[in-house]
């Protein structure tokens, strides 16, 4: 992806598979960008946050080569 | 291909079955299916097992022969098939062409699951291997986020049927009340789905399908030989498709519409010579509030983007227009995942039998079943028929 996309839909979770547990309340989105829509994490969530569907984010690094984002 | 007929149902209680394991269920269901058909276990000449995941829950692979034995049937082929959640229809698939190609005359379908054992992050883990494992379940997606994208993309497309989605659970608890067989028993409000745990926004507890324990079997004939065998209460296969979709969600081009669905229902329909409007109840795949929604538009009973509206004014119910999930469904008669197409398939044939007693709907000649796959990849659709 380049720097930037929207959010195409995402979901807060309360509840996670064992490796995630520890990350909870955490956001799952699909993000657009370029065309190209890839499934990611949003690892800097807080309750105030307003997310919805056409939020801009930016890429925040990777994880096993997947890219993370944070909500601009 | 050769007509074929299910000529025996048998499915356990489904639920929370503590201190019973994988082949107590099966025998149970195995052996009902069996004597429902009335025929000698010797004329079973192969055995389909849809097992999802007990490899990981259970330690134990290899289920075709660990129920053949089981169910004594000896030294016939037998073979486990593993499509996530529709793991059962294939092997019900899977049988249904066999004997439709005339390769055997009488088979035997299974599916069982064996999940309440096991610690509900544990249960997480197992399903969230259904979906893509590198680009969907090591990010940290789990199933009912998976389907809350949906739900949110569906809300943002169309409209938002939060409350529409709650009377769906509100509707299944309502019909698993009258089928014994139910894992839930408990009527609940609309009220009660927004107040439950949020699993995954804007999904609740009571939006997502039960864990369950519970095997469901069916037996498949050529229809020629059930007639002459004289078995009275068989129940036509008019049509029967499978399609997939991409694995992951990302991958899909629309993720509130589900390809796999449409192809196999678009098959399923011209081979049964029917529209969906002829169709006089179905069992669909509601692993969540949303999907049930979904289905009922892919399936062509609705027009997109209006099958919360049609739930919300009863079209769905017992006495509607087309009713869904008499069972009880996925939400409420429960979710043990390689039983779950088979148990679809046990409503749908005793009600086309009108063996359903208080459940039992006024006209059920034909009846139809759709079991998805994790994000819908797989989709397997039956068509019957009683006439």
């Amino acid at each position: 992806m380049s720097q930037k996309g929207k959010i195409y839909t995402f979901s807060i979770l309360s509840a996670a598979s064992e490796d995630f547990v520890a990350k909870l309340p955490y956001v799952i989105a699909i993000i657009e960008s370029d065309g190209k829509r890839f499934l990611t994490r949003i690892d800097n969530y807080n309750e105030n946050m307003k997310i919805e569907v056409g939020s801009e984010v930016e890429l925040a690094g990777e994880e096993n080569g997947v890219p993370l984002c944070k909500v601009v | 291909m050769r007509s074929v007929s299910v000529i025996g149902i048998g499915e356990t209680k489904m639920g929370r079955l503590s201190g019973r394991f994988l082949k107590d269920l099966i025998t149970e269901a195995g052996n009902k299916a069996i004597e429902d058909a009335n025929i000698q276990k010797e004329m079973i000449q192969a055995l389909y097992m849809g097992n999802f995941n007990a490899s990981y829950w259970s330690t134990q692979s290899h289920m075709g022969p660990l129920a053949a034995e089981t169910l004594g049937l000896g030294t016939i082929p037998t073979i486990r098939t593993e499509g996530a959640c529709a793991s059962g229809s294939l092997a019900f698939r899977e049988g249904l062409i066999a004997v439709g190609a005339g390769v055997y005359d009488i088979v035997l379908v299974g599916g069982v699951e064996k999940m309440t054992h096991r610690a509900t992050e544990t249960i997480t883990t197992g399903l969230a291997s259904a979906a893509d494992c590198e680009l969907e379940a090591n990010m940290g997606a789990t199933f009912p986020s998976l389907f809350a994208l949906i739900a949110n993309r569906y809300f943002h497309e169309y409209s938002n049927i939060r409350k529409e989605m709650a009377m769906a659970a509100v509707q299944n608890h309502e019909n698993a009340l009258l089928n014994p067989n139910a894992q839930m028993q408990k009527k609940i409000t609309v009220e009660d789905v927004y107040k439950g745990f949020p699993v995954a926004s804007p999904l609740t507890v009571f939006d997502c399908s039960l864990i369950t324990d519970g095997a469901a079997f069916v037996v498949l004939a050529a229809t020629d030989v059930a007639q002459k065998l004289g078995l009275t209460r068989s129940v036509k296969v008019i049509g029967s498709a499978q399609a997939s979709s991409a694995l992951t969600l990302a991958g899909k081009k629309t993720i509130t519409s589900f390809e796999s669905t449409l192809r196999a229902a678009d098959a399923a329909y011209k081979q049964a010579g029917i529209k969906p409007k002829d169709v006089d109840l179905a069992e669909v795949h509601d692993c969540f509030t949303i999907t049930q929604i979904i289905n009922t538009e892919d399936l062509g009973f609705f027009p997109k983007g209006q099958g919360g509206k049609a739930l919300a004014e009863g079209k769905t119910a017992r006495d509607g227009e087309i009713p869904i999930n008499t069972s009880g469904g996925l939400k409420a008669k429960g979710h043990p995942i390689g039983a779950t197409g088979l148990s679809q398939i046990y409503e749908v044939v005793t009600q086309i039998r009108g063996e359903a007693g208080d459940r039992q709907i006024k006209k059920a000649d034909i009846g139809l079943t759709q079991n998805l796959g994790g994000t819908a990849a797989t989709c397997v659709i039956n068509i019957f028929s009683g006439r």
